[in-house]
């Protein structure tokens, strides 16, 4: 994995090596992943307070474990997830409402109407159970293979597959042709 | 009319475009950052984070452990210690019952250290005669 060290230059940072300090080597993760993981959060739990707050323990535990972890953005990737998931089953214990985030409105203009069609997506999005949110997200916004959305889910390659399909037709259901 | 598969993937995917875009626009907010590492583990493992990161192990936790272990093992002797042990009434190991309400008998004074004779570690109960209640 390569991280940016100086504008417009990519030099690899590997934990622990010499090249790089390891709080030099976390700076650059953090400069690097902490806007990606934030969207991430937002898109698997809707709310951007709460995204934040799952984003803010997943950096705290990779520094902690920073010498013993070899993939930062994949730990990340993993542990945001999970915060994620914690943060489902405390909507579901304490039924409480959490308002899903709305992007800025702008004027009333074009992109007004662009941020209510992505708006009725997202809502139908977050209408899917769980696994088939977390599935699409990562397909089609992290851009990953079935393979690594596998090992991230820990669930089989055949599965994620499954899953896919049935996601897209779930959300397809949900949505309304205009 | 619902919307097919590959028509609800363009929507999606543009959908999750602009949510990241509008994420990127409002910015991450700072705090998000763990900030004052070094302080925030003083207190964990009585070491900072560099110290930490030379591979010293973490010797609070292990001494708290050992402590632990050592006061289960105290108070599991203090039990067993304690325990009234069962004897045929009128034996020489016979102590009496552990009864606040009950008087303290003895016909003599103890003329060897307290103790009973029944072997127990942490046993002072002085003998009482035989008969006497238990």
């Amino acid at each position: 994995m390569l991280w940016s060290d100086q504008p417009g230059e990519d030099v690899e940072c590997v934990p622990g090596s010499d090249r790089v300090s390891d709080e030099r080597g976390f700076e650059l993760v953090w400069e690097q992943w902490r806007l990606p993981m934030v969207q991430l959060a937002v898109m698997l739990v809707g709310a951007r307070e709460v995204a934040e707050d799952v984003v803010q323990e997943a950096f705290t535990g990779l520094h902690r474990r920073w010498a013993s972890v070899d993939n930062p953005p994949g730990y990340l990737r993993v542990s945001v997830i999970n915060g994620c998931h914690s943060v489902w089953r405390r909507r579901r214990t304490a039924q409480s409402h959490v308002s899903y985030w709305d992007p800025p409105a702008g004027d009333a203009s074009a992109p007004v109407l662009i941020a209510e069609e992505h708006r009725e997506v997202m809502r139908a999005l977050h209408r899917l159970p769980r696994r088939q949110r977390e599935v699409l997200i990562l397909k089609y916004w992290q851009d990953l293979d079935d393979g690594q959305i596998a090992a991230v889910l820990s669930i089989s390659e055949s599965s994620v597959r499954a899953t896919v399909s049935r996601a897209r037709k779930a959300l397809g259901s949900l949505l309304k042709d205009q | 009319m619902v919307v097919g598969d590959e028509e609800a993937e363009r929507r999606l995917i543009a959908a999750l475009r602009a949510t990241a875009g509008a994420v990127a626009a409002d910015g991450v907010r700072e705090d998000v950052k763990p900030i004052n590492l070094s302080d925030m583990f003083v207190i964990d493992v009585g070491q900072s984070v560099g110290e930490r990161k030379s591979g010293r192990r973490r010797w609070l936790p292990v001494a708290g452990a050992a402590a632990a272990v050592a006061a289960t093992v105290a108070f599991a002797v203090v039990l067993a210690g304690s325990a009234p042990q069962h004897v045929e009434p009128g034996s020489p190991g016979q102590h009496r019952s552990p009864t606040p309400n009950v008087p303290y008998a003895t016909t003599s004074p103890p003329t060897q250290p307290p103790g009973h004779g029944c072997g127990g570690f942490l046993c002072t109960t002085p003998l009482v005669p035989s008969g006497a209640r238990s």
